[in-house]
Order: structure tokens, then sequence, then C-alpha cells
């Protein structure tokens, strides 16, 4: 064995076993331990790629997922702080086991497919010319702004598409003059309710209070 | 240089449309309403129409003309797509001002946003390689699950963009997957490139391929909304505002037919097909049929008409499916191609203006921010606003494939392709007429509701505004005079249809040559390396 | 096995030796600021502990040893023990790639500047962890400020020090220092935009490295102790390390890739020298705009950054680029 497979087996391992660290007990049950298991499995994704001497990719794995992107995430899901009664037990149900069964089924196919496949993979020799500076920082400039130029530059309007989507939906008034809010329509109740009622079993740590402060309150003023 | 830009005219005008908009918007006095938006909107739109017409006209197509290190490309698919597209997004524009407005949410960035879902459908459609065709399809789906979620106020609008936008991001997830294994088997990422790739057989990679292929079309079956990744659909379409709901059956699902065309006859027509054994057909066949079956039958028993035009974008997408799949040659490469392939873009022209056509009826009755589409609320429409009776019934007429509307030839296109793919798609034909019987029953349900049922007390207000009639209007007569004379149509679809074969031809030519050791094998397509000296 | 071959065990020796002195640096930093800021306030500063107190790193590292180690209730032990670890890791990780001369460096990365700005990114990762796994309210509020200001400041930090890279035509540190031997300084030639660069630079690298007077996330009027609030004994320390040595690094890069690195007026001087005395300069500096100036306030640090300092680093990076085109051949 090599000094490269080596390493590739502990980087490839390492972020499978990152990967399934987020989703399997015991880091899996909460999501911050889960947005964390990523992060690690980003780092080993890093590696990876700095392997196929392809460094600024690495780099940026970790500039952008790892460091910004991940960061943000892991914002959001600890200023959500969801209690362990909230992130509910798992419940065993029929159609989980069809879906367990049929998803062991489609993994155990790709894992097939892949284990027999790869067996007459060839790798490409870096050292033959044409490839001296490959994975670069200019390589990979040149190629940005001359044989993907159009979809670099779509990139930019998908970009721009998701930021203005999330300003959209995350704001909190987007009433350009302060008016009241409007009332909730028949729609809007009817569904409400449907909505209550289909979750109403499950859901009952945010919304139970709000009845309850009602009652207190009518309560007082007689 | 300018050769390229011309072929992007009519992108950049949608994305100057959408910009312009965004940029223009903040400025404006806060009290000004945004209603004006949409008119522009679809001025916009049509001088995006004009422009692909233009282009539609001035060249010689019939041979791919890649642009841009053949990422886009302005073959006459593409035009065709884009042109209809853009049809969409103008008839969204003057459909939605007056619903946006009641709804309480009538703001400058909604118009934006659905320039870009035009965008992102135009650069799909027109799309050479795998990347392209990824980022036009995110742009696209960005856009508009935030457009299905744009009623913030309303549960219903939130549910339909979230389950929307997870299921679609589980759909990219597995395309992406898709095109990876693709691009290790091609070694390239445009069409010509994997084309190129698979023609020439090689056998260690069958598994590979076949993964792949998987792979991608599942994520194009959710797109369109196809079992066995329907269940987003009905939701989305219910709880979306009503244009918005029109614009997403007709436009996301002539994006992604046109772009799974190219896909599948572009890039994969000739090596993964044939080499799958042609199960990779059969495959999408029986998923056309057993789509369609659910979507009728799960229509049968809905109570609100939006929900029944949700299960009905389900039918429709195992309808045009079947379509797709019949177009594929049988017996391998080599065999006759056919000279059709004009049904698939042909129908989806009627089945894209009887949607706009029907969601556009259905808005009017968005009053004062509420969507009552239900059985009982949707009494009495016809005699108290006959124009939008009269449309929606239209509507669903050509929905159901009943003639002289545009839906009815569309239907005997497809079953006219169906049958002569060959006899092993009998019985597909066959469950493709019972489906259209089926459904015929809940589209002439909507009708008795508008017109029969007797109305409640209540003294029912809708929506009347000129820009949602011009959308009504035009619609609906492009349904009638199209479906009474539709062979210009049809012709203009077997162009488009036509567009993809001489690429066919040319990559099977040159593996004959190959093969036969009269040319060196073709590594790379010259139009993919760089246009810049090093 | 060719492990020894390819270097591993030089690499591992390097690393040793650059923990090791960058540990003895960072503790005689503290020492340095300790005196610096005690001439300012006009006292003594350290006395006691060895000639002036120059034995006082060592005191308040066995201080720190000696002391219990509290995990608060509520707390998630798992990230909170984490935390420092990750802090101190990633901070000594970017001094990996530092050339300290033209002879002395651990790896010569291609992409080694952008390896330090991405473990200077990541380090707010950890910050924010233990933000959040004290289970405090104080350090809370100062993990979510420390993400806020960190992921902005970022964004001028890395567009700057491209300026530097569209300049150089390179993203190898001692790549650009090479240039810069050759070309002249970039704080001077071209004239204009590298000093400004430069400024940008090092107000992005106080927010960075949370130095007042962006250092609102451990702002103790405020929030007691930020993030490290709840932590105890040597796990405190190696926040309170980390923080000197990313200051140091940030020091020593700002040096590098703005201010010629090793390279001097009179080469009779070992670069070492030169590099040594431009790093301690700027780290001392950072010391003296912190006990001078007083702390921004959230708003106002976001205002400065988005609408003063993104659009003007943007403007240099096109800046960097006309000039390159047109007149830097």
């Amino acid at each position: 064995m090599t000094t490269e497979q080596i390493l590739f087996y502990i980087l490839g391992g390492g972020a499978v076993a990152a990967s399934a660290a987020m989703l399997l007990p015991p880091l899996g049950k909460s999501p911050i331990h889960s947005a964390i298991s990523l992060i690690v499995s980003f780092f080993f994704l890093a590696g990876l790629y700095a392997l196929l001497s392809a460094h600024l990719l690495g780099a940026l794995q970790i500039i952008v997922y790892a460091g910004a992107v991940m960061v943000l995430f892991t914002f959001v899901i600890m200023l959500l702080n969801l209690r362990p009664d909230e992130t509910q037990e798992p419940r065993i149900t029929a159609g989980k086991v069809l879906a367990g069964v049929l998803a062991a089924f489609v993994v155990g196919k790709v894992v097939t497919v892949v284990g027999l496949a790869s067996a007459g993979a060839k790798a490409v020799d870096l050292a033959q010319p044409g490839y001296e500076n490959f994975g670069s920082t200019k390589e990979v400039g040149y190629m940005l702004y001359t044989s993907f130029l159009v979809p670099f530059e779509l990139i930019s309007v998908l970009l721009l598409v998701a930021a203005v989507g999330a300003v959209i939906l995350a704001k909190k008034s987007l009433h350009y003059v302060d008016r009241p809010e409007p009332p909730p329509s028949v729609f809007d109740q009817e569904h409400a309710h449907e909505h209550m009622h289909t979750q109403s079993g499950t859901d009952h740590a945010g919304d139970t209070h709000a009845p309850h402060d009602a009652n207190a309150h009518a309560a007082s003023h007689h | 240089m300018l050769h390229d830009i011309a072929l992007l005219s009519p992108m950049i005008i949608l994305l100057f449309g959408a910009l312009f908009t965004l940029v223009v918007d903040p400025f404006l006095p806060t009290a000004t309403p945004r209603r004006f938006w949409g008119p522009f909107g679809a001025l916009i739109s049509g001088a995006a129409v004009l422009a692909t017409a233009a282009l539609w006209v001035s060249g010689n197509h019939e041979m791919q003309t890649p642009a841009f290190a053949a990422h886009l490309s302005a073959s006459r698919l593409s035009l065709f797509f884009t042109a209809l597209t853009a049809v969409c997004a103008l008839l969204t524009h003057l459909s939605s001002p007056a619903f946006m407005d009641e709804q309480d949410h009538g703001f400058g960035e909604f118009y934006a946003l659905l320039h870009f879902a035009a965008f992102g459908m135009a650069v799909m459609v027109a799309a050479e390689s795998l990347i392209t065709l990824f980022i036009g399809l995110e742009i696209m789906s960005l856009s508009v699950y935030v457009l299905a979620a744009f009623k913030r106020t309303s549960l219903a609008s939130v549910e339909a963009g979230l389950k929307y936008f997870i299921m679609g991001s589980v759909a990219s997830a597995m395309l992406l997957y898709g095109m990876a294994f693709l691009y290790g088997i091609a070694g390239g990422t445009t069409y010509v490139e994997i084309q190129r790739a698979l023609v020439v057989p090689k056998p260690g990679l069958d598994l590979w391929l076949g993964l792949a292929v998987v792979l991608t079309m599942g994520a194009f079956l959710f797109k369109v909304a196809a079992v066995p990744f329907h269940m987003w659909a009905p939701d989305a379409y219910e709880g979306a505002p009503t244009p918005v709901a029109g614009f997403m059956s007709a436009g996301v699902k002539a994006a992604a037919f046109g772009a799974l065309l190219k896909v599948l006859y572009a890039a994969l027509a000739g090596g993964a097909i044939d080499s799958l054994h042609l199960s990779m057909p059969k495959m999408l066949a029986t998923f056309a049929v057993v789509t369609m079956t659910v979507g009728n039958i799960a229509a049968l028993r809905q109570t609100n008409a939006k929900r029944i035009l949700g299960f009905s974008a389900i039918a429709h997408a195992g309808y045009l499916l079947l379509g797709c799949v019949a177009w594929v040659p049988d017996g391998g490469l080599g065999d006759h191609y056919h000279v059709a392939g004009a049904a698939v873009p042909f129908y989806l022209v009627g089945y894209a203006l009887a949607s706009l056509a029907v969601f556009a009826a259905l808005s009017v009755v968005g009053k004062g921010g509420q969507e009552l589409t239900g059985q009982a609320q949707l009494a009495g429409l016809g005699r108290r606003y006959p124009l939008a009776g009269a449309v929606l019934t239209l509507g669903l007429l050509s929905l159901a494939g009943v003639p002289p509307t545009l839906g009815f030839f569309g239907k005997l296109e497809l079953l006219h392709e169906v049958l002569r793919a060959g006899d092993q798609y009998v019985p597909h034909a066959v469950l493709l007429v019972l489906n259209s019987v089926v459904a015929a029953y809940y589209y002439l349900r909507i009708t008795v509701w508008v017109y029969m049922k007797p109305e409640g007390k209540v003294e029912r207000e809708y929506i009347r505004d000129r820009s949602l009639t011009w959308s009504m209007s035009l619609a609906a007569l492009a349904i009638l005079c199209v479906g009474i004379l539709p062979s210009r149509l049809m012709r203009m679809a077997a162009f488009a249809g036509g567009a993809v074969r001489p690429q066919v031809a040319r990559a099977h030519l040159d593996h004959q040559l190959e093969v036969a050791g009269l040319k060196p094998p073709v590594v790379k397509a010259a139009a993919t390396e760089a246009v810049l000296p090093r | 096995m060719d492990l020894i071959q390819h270097g591993f065990l030089r690499g591992i020796a390097y690393g040793l030796l650059i923990i090791t002195v960058v540990m003895t640096a960072t503790a005689w930093g503290m020492w340095l600021e300790r005196k610096i800021a005690a001439q300012m306030q006009n006292r003594m500063g350290p006395m006691f502990v060895g000639f002036h107190g120059l034995l006082q790193p060592v005191a308040d590292m066995l201080k720190l040893l000696q002391k219990e180690d509290i995990l608060p209730a509520g707390a998630d032990d798992w990230l909170f023990n984490l935390a420092p670890i990750l802090t101190a890791l990633f901070a000594i990780a970017t001094a990996a790639v530092v050339p300290w001369s033209a002879q002395i460096v651990a790896s010569d990365l291609d992409v080694g500047l952008l390896w330090v700005l991405a473990l200077g990114g990541i380090m707010v990762v950890p910050v924010w962890m233990a933000g959040w796994a004290s289970n405090n309210k104080f350090a809370l509020i100062g993990g979510m400020r420390a993400v806020a200001q960190s992921v902005s400041y970022g964004v001028p930090l890395v567009l700057t020090s491209m300026v530097a890279v569209v300049f150089t035509g390179t993203m190898s540190l001692s790549g650009i220092v090479q240039f810069q031997m050759a070309h002249g300084w970039l704080i001077y030639w071209p004239p204009g935009p590298g000093i400004i660069a430069f400024l940008l630079f090092y107000m992005a690298l106080l927010a960075e490295s949370n130095r007042i007077p962006f250092d609102i996330p451990e702002a103790e009027s405020e929030l007691v102790a930020g993030i490290s609030t709840e932590y105890t004994g040597m796990k405190f320390g190696m926040f309170y390390v980390a923080e000197y040595v990313h200051t140091m690094v940030g020091s020593a890069i700002a040096a590098l890739i703005f201010l010629g690195g090793w390279d001097g007026p009179f080469h009779w001087l070992p670069g070492l020298h030169w590099m040594v005395a431009k790093t301690v300069i700027l780290f001392v500096s950072v010391y003296w705009v912190r006990w001078t100036l007083l702390r921004f306030r959230s708003d106002q640090l976001m205002r400065l950054c988005w609408l003063y300092l993104v659009p003007m680093s943007l403007a240099l990076l096109v800046f960097a680029a006309v000039w390159v085109t047109y007149f830097a051949a």
C-alpha cells in the first residue's frame, strides 16, 4: 500500500464515519451534534480533495462549507434550541419499516454496482502532458473564465434568486407602510384547524401554553 | 461572439426584466400599488417570445448550434420550449396582479421572481451540458418554491412552498448524484461529449450507466410530478397562490419535459438506452401508466378544484411521459427513427394553455384575501361571472381532450405516436384512452359545480380586472384558434422534435466510421476546448 | 511504506517545533501586553515573579492548571469539552504554513494564504460551540456576536488579501514575498491601494481576533466574559492562548503579504529578524489600539463592515485587476 492509499482509506473512512454519525445515535439524536458531524465530514472531504492534488478545492471546501455555511447552519439549529422532549423518540411504524427495507435495497444495489463496476477503473495519470497544472488555482481560473463562463455567470443569478427568496420569506413585514395585519381568511382557519388536528398528538410542546394563557386571562376577568 | 449573444437574447431579455424590477421597485414611493409590474412583465415576456421567434425564423437550426463552449444552444427544440415557457410567464404576469393585490401580497419581488423562474426555464431547455441544465433547474426551482410560499400569512401557502422545497431538494441531490456518475463515465459534461462517449460500447461501464440513468430520471420524475415522486403535487398546487399554481403546472412542466427530451435523446440516446437492453423505456412506460392512473383515480374524490387540478397535473405528467418513451427508437441504434417526435411538444402547448386558462379563471374567486375553490364555493360562478365560467369550462374541456380544443389534437397526436412506436405499447395506449375517459368525469364535475349547483345565500364577490380578463381571453382564444387550425403549430412541433435527431444520427455515423477504421476516435469535442489562449 | 520518504517524520518534527515556539512566544506575548498596558496607564505591571515579572506567564499557567474543572449544569458536555481544544488546534494550525524566512517554513503550500484564511474562518465554529454548549445566556449572546462579527469581517479580510494575490499572481505565501522582493512591498507599490488594503486588512484582523474596538463578543462590562464565562482552568487558558496565537499569526500574515515578509532595507541582517520585527511591531500595535480605543456597538460594527469595508475592498480588488492587466506589464 502506498501512502496515498493509506491516506485515502483514512480520509474516506473518516468521511463515511462522520456522515454515518450524523444520522445514527448517539450523535445523530441531537441536531447540533449531527451538524458538527457534518462539519467533520467536510474536513475529511477537504483532505480527499487535497489528496487528489486539488488544493484550492480543499481550501475552499473548508472556507466556504465548513467555515461559512455550516456556521450559519449550526447558528440556526442552536437558536431553535430544540429540547430533548421536542425531538421526539422515533416510533416504528409499518410505513417506516417498508421505507427502511426499500432504502436498504437501494443502498445495497448502489453498493453492489459501485463494487462491481469499480473493479476495472483506472486512475488518470497526472504525470502525462497536459496535466502539469492540474488543480492549481490558475488552471481552475482559466476553466472558469473560458469553458465554464456561462455556468459561472448563471450561478450568480442562482445566488441572487436564493438571496431574494430568503429575504422575502424571512422578512418580518413585507409591507412598505405600516398596516395592521389582515385578519386570517376562512380558508386559513379551515386549514389551520386541519393542520392542528393532524398534528395533535405529536405537537404539544410549543402550542399548549397559548390556550392556557387565554383561560387564565378570562378567569381573571371573571 | 455576437452570434453567441444573439442566441442568448431571450434569456437576456428575461433576466433584464427581473433585474430591472428588483432594482427599480425599492425606489418607488411606498404607497404606489405594484400591480403595473404585471403588464410590464407581460411586455418583457412578450419581447422574449419575439426574440425567440426571430431566432427561429432567422437561421438554419436543423443542426445544433452550441454556443459558449457548448453549454447552451438555440436548436429548434430549445427555441420551441423557450417560447412556450415565455408564453406561460406572459399569461401568469397578466393574471397575477389583481389576485396578488387582493391577497395583500402584491410586491415587486413577486414579479421579479416570475421573471427569474422564466429565465431558469429558458436556461434549462437551452442547456447543452449537465452543469447548465442543473443551474437552470435550480434557478427555476428556487424561484418557484418562493412563489409557492409567497402568501406568507396563509399556512397552506407556506406548507405548499415547504413541501415543494424539501422534496425538490431531495430530487436535486438525486440529479447531482446521477450527473456525477454520467460525468465519470463520459469524461465531460456536455451532451455531445456524453453521447460520443456512450456511442462507443464500454462493457465495464454498463452498471455505472444504469445507476446514473436511474438517478437522473428519478429527479426528472420528481420535477414533472410523476409516480413515485408525485406526493408533493396536490398540496403544492392547492396551497400556492392560484396564478402561481397555474405557472407551476404549465411552465415548470414544459421546461422539465423540454430538458428531459434533450437529456434522453441528445445525451443518452444510442448509448445509455440501448446498452440497458431497453429496460429503461419499459420502466419509464410503466411509471407513465401508473402515474396517469394514480393521478386520475385520486382526483375523482376531491372536492377542491385546485386540488383536483393538482392530481390532473400528475395524470398529464403520465401521458407526457408515455409520449417521451414512445419516442425511443426500438431495436437499438441504426433502426428507424420515427419521423414524428412532435407529440410531446405539441401536447405540452395544449396542456400549458389549458392549465393557465383554468387557473386564471379560478383566481377570480380570490377576492378579499381568500381562495375559495371548494365545491360549494364555486357555485354560481358561471352565472355571475360568465367570462370566467366560460374560460374555465373551455380550459377543462381542453384538459379532458374534447374537440375542437387544442387538448383533443394533443391527445390524438400522442396516441398516434404511442401506437406508432411499436406493438409493445398497445396496452399502454389502451390504458391512456381509458384514463382519459375517467379524467373527463372529474373535469366535468367542476363544470357542474360552476353552472348547475344551487348558489348559497352568500353574495360572492369576484375579482374583475382588466389584465386578468386579458389573460383569460388570450389563453382561451389560443386554445380555440389553434384547436381549430392546428397544422401550423404541429409543423413547428415536428421541427422542434426533429431537432435532436440529426445529432443522434451524427453520433451514430461517427461510431460507424470508427468501427470501420476510417476515422480516429474523437476524444473531446472541439467546441468544449478553451476559447482563450493559455 | 514510504512514509519516511514523504517527509512525514520531518513534518511531525516541524509540528512539535511550531507548537513549542508558538506557545512560548504567546506566553511572553501576554507578558509584553501587560507591560505595555501598564506603561500606558502609568503603572508598573507584573514585577514580582522574576526580573520585571518575566516569569509571570509561568506562574499564571501553574495557577490555571490547579483550578477546578467545572462542567455547568445543563451544559452539552461533548461540545463543551471539545470547543477549547479545537480553538487552540485551529489557531496553532494556521501557524504551520507561515514562512518565517526563505528557509524557515514548515509547509509551503501553493494555496498557503487560502489555508490560513480557511482555518481563521473556521475558528468561529468552536467559539460558537462553546457559547452554546455552556448553557449560559451571556455565553450564548457572546457566541452569537462572535459568529455575526466573524462571518461579516471574514469578507473584507478575504477580499483584501485577494488584492495582494491579484498583484502578485500567487497564493503561496513565500511566492508573495518573493514577488515583493523583486517589485517592491505592496504597501507602497503600486502607490495607494496597497496601504488602503493593508489598513482594511488590519481592521478586519482586529475584528476577526475579537480585539478592541471590535471585542463585543466578550465585552466584559455587559457579558461577564462572553463565551469563556463558564470555562475554568486550562480550558479557559486554551481560549486565551488561541486568541493570542490568532492575533500573532494574523500579524505575521499581514507582515508577509503587505510588508514584504522577510525582506528588509539592508540584507546583512538575516530575513528571520526582519520578519519577527515586523510581526512584533504589528502585534504590539494591536495592543496599542486595544488600550487606546473604546468599544463599538454591535450595529455600528455591522454597518462599518458591510457599508464601508466590503465596498472599499471590492473597489480595491477591481483596481488591482485593472492595474495588473493594463499597467503592471
